[in-house]
């Protein structure tokens, strides 16, 4: 057996130590099941919403065994019959309250509507005593999410999870436990950009008129969106708030439309800067324009910094910081003038069957973790990665954000408005 | 004849290891730019169900464990492989190597292309040309004052002209030099040996669900077969190139016997 010397006494890890010339990685995490999650229990689920999300929510739903989806609402017929013909079974609902009224006996209800419409579904599901999964961000309004978080604590055991993906990503969760200790130390700043050329408006139906038009292009309304910050920015803000524990002070927005010349008022490009109370800064930037670097979260403390990218992770060491035996034989990528220490999750299992380089990526999509994670709190009894409360002051930030981009200037985020 | 639009847009991406493009006529260049955008996320989509080297992948969770649940849309495409494979009596197989293993990449772009046309047509455009690495096609309409799609198809220095007007196209041809043991991305799955009669094959098929995907996997079986079976799909035209004898077309109406 080759012995690796084991600096650290936290009690969270262990050396897994393997015969001579194997690879010795980090156990981090619980192993990583490469098979498809099933709960414990069947599950039974009402899907409110049976658009895009809904429809990629389908879809990971019907990989996992013991989980029937019993009803598929949506006030479109078309996507009403095309969901429920996905979802083999299922009963066709026009409104949440038909569900609610025709699925008494579905355990859960997950909801992949417009952001502006969560509150009334979300209560009227809570209200039925339903385990609910809400899509990120949680609500179009302050108000609207402190109605829901309320709503939602005052249940007792009923399951409220937020779509904020970061929470149970298996990468994202591994590189946390990097962050929170001397691997990474002290938080020095965090950067994070989401760049996606596309125009966010969706065709309508032929033949739709104007009112169809707008609801099917909520998300370019201004009197509706929460814009890049609050749709797209805030699931990054959660990672930030996540990794780190807190909540910005205050945050300067700017946006413009610069690609989409199509009578848009509502910016495709947008930049925010989040100020914390002792001095940290996290810039976000995100444009509807442009494609390059995609989507990632960069958060840097004075050992390394940690990069993620959905699937991916990598760990960016400074030259003065500790080297953990481990690191020898770590996976690692070039990017220009830096090596990034990749980060697998299950690594441990995947180094002593020879195949770490494999283990690259994730098995499965982040919705897909988002999903099991609800599923296995509803069967479990236990907390999800992402509360109702947690999920609320995340959206709480980036409708703040938002409207900072709007005014271009600055707005301050009282910590009393994060009290949910 | 199509009456001339007053606007068109090009889109594109990467997916599946090539470029993918998609252009759309009509009056509205927001409304275009919204149904082009949505059939090159259903192409990316399907980038990512299909790809062997994601693991995230439906083929990826197959290949590790068979009895994996996969939805009922890809059992669809499984299901057009099966039927060319049973008719082409296993010219084209989506199974390789000993371990069996699946692989879509002979079928993918062409199935990724149906699902993109099948948006287009949804939403009500009537003139667009989309296509993957320049081998599969979905053509749908004909542009202004013409009467169809032109299209050549390039084999070995000499080109086959086609005009396609609601029709899929799809090319295969093996990879490298082509000799009687030449290097080749294309086996034939029965024996393993390298194709020696066709170094090009070209199926075209009437536009319809699985069009794409249909003149893909024939395509490649073709390459196998060099000429087109009794079992091959009425309504199918084929054009063969041969390093002895150059274009070759069959029609459905002058197929030979097998």
């Amino acid at each position: 057996m080759t012995h690796v010397p084991a600096p650290f006494s936290s009690t969270r890890r262990e050396f897994v130590v393997q015969a001579a010339g194997a690879l010795t990685a980090m156990a981090i995490l619980p192993s990583l099941a490469r098979a498809t999650y099933r709960p414990a229990s069947p599950i039974s689920i009402g899907l409110v919403g049976a658009g895009r999300q809904g429809r990629l929510i389908l879809g990971e739903l019907e990989k996992m065994e013991g989980v029937s989806i019993a009803g598929v609402c949506d006030t479109d017929p078309s996507r009403r019959e095309s969901g429920c013909r996905r979802a083999a079974g299922s009963k066709p609902f026009d409104s949440h309250k038909a569900l609610l009224e025709g699925l008494k006996n579905a355990t859960a209800v997950i909801i992949a509507t417009p952001t502006h419409t969560h509150k009334a579904i979300a209560l009227d599901c809570i209200q039925a005593g339903k385990h609910v999964y809400c899509e990120a961000p949680l609500a179009h309004t302050i108000d609207d999410c402190k109605s829901i978080a309320s709503a939602a604590a005052g249940t007792g055991k009923q399951v409220f999870a937020v779509g904020f993906e970061g929470r149970s990503n298996p990468v994202y969760r591994l590189a946390r436990t990097f962050f929170r200790t001397d691997a990474v130390r002290d938080f020095v700043a965090a950067e994070a950009q989401s760049y996606k050329k596309e125009s966010w408006r969706f065709p309508a139906p032929p033949g739709s008129d104007a009112a169809r038009e707008r609801a099917e292009n909520w998300r370019l309304d201004p009197d509706l969106s929460l814009g890049l910050a609050g749709e797209i920015g805030s699931h990054q803000f959660d990672v930030v708030h996540w990794y780190t524990g807190r909540y910005p002070t205050s945050v300067f927005g700017s946006g413009s439309v610069r690609a989409f010349t199509d009578g848009r008022t509502l910016a495709d490009t947008a930049s925010c800067s989040f100020g914390f109370d002792a001095g940290e800064r996290f810039n976000w930037s995100a444009s509807l324009g442009n494609s390059f670097g995609g989507r990632f979260e960069v958060l840097r403390g004075t050992n390394a910094a940690i990069k993620l990218a959905w699937s991916l992770g990598w760990m960016f060491k400074e030259a003065d910081s500790p080297t953990e035996g481990w690191e020898v034989y770590a996976n690692r990528q070039q990017f220009f003038n830096d090596e990034g220490i990749t980060l697998i999750a299950d690594a441990t299992k995947l180094a002593s069957q020879g195949k770490l380089k494999e283990g690259v990526g994730l098995p499965e999509k982040p919705l897909h973790y988002a999903l099991a994670d609800f599923l296995s709190a509803v069967s479990e009894s236990k907390s999800p990665a992402c509360d109702a409360a947690a999920g609320a002051k995340s959206t709480i930030v980036s409708i703040l954000a938002g409207e900072a981009v709007k005014k271009g200037q600055v707005v301050p985020i009282d910590p009393a408005l994060l009290k949910v | 004849m199509t009456p001339p639009s007053s606007s068109s847009v090009l889109l594109a991406t990467q997916a599946m290891g090539t470029r993918f493009e998609i252009v759309l006529h009509g009056e509205d260049e927001g409304r275009l730019r919204a149904v082009g955008e949505e059939a090159v996320r259903a192409i990316e989509h399907w980038h990512g169900r299909l790809s062997r080297f994601m693991p995230e992948s439906d083929v990826s969770r197959l290949n590790r464990d068979s009895g994996a649940r996969v939805g009922d849309d890809l059992r669809d495409l499984l299901d057009v492989c099966d039927e060319v494979r049973l008719a082409s009596r296993g010219a084209f197989d989506p199974r390789i190597g000993p371990e069996r293993r699946l692989d879509l990449g002979a079928v993918g772009k062409g199935w990724a292309l149906d699902q993109a046309a099948e948006i287009v047509l949804e939403h009500g455009l009537t003139t667009a040309l989309l296509h993957g690495g320049g081998s599969s096609v979905v053509a749908i309409g004909a542009p202004a004052n013409a009467e169809g799609w032109p299209i050549a198809i390039r084999s070995d220095g000499e080109a086959r002209r086609v005009l396609l007007r609601d029709q899929a196209l799809g090319v295969s041809a093996p990879r490298g030099r082509m000799d009687a043991r030449g290097v080749t991305h294309i086996v034939d799955p029965r024996t393993g040996d390298a194709p020696i009669h066709t170094d090009t094959a070209a199926v075209i098929a009437p536009l319809g669900p699985s069009a794409a995907s249909l003149a893909d996997a024939w395509s490649t079986a073709l390459v196998v077969l060099g000429k087109p079976p009794t079992t091959f799909p009425p309504g199918f035209t084929v054009h063969t190139h041969q390093p002895s004898r150059g274009w070759v077309s069959y029609s459905p109406h002058v197929l030979e016997s097998a």
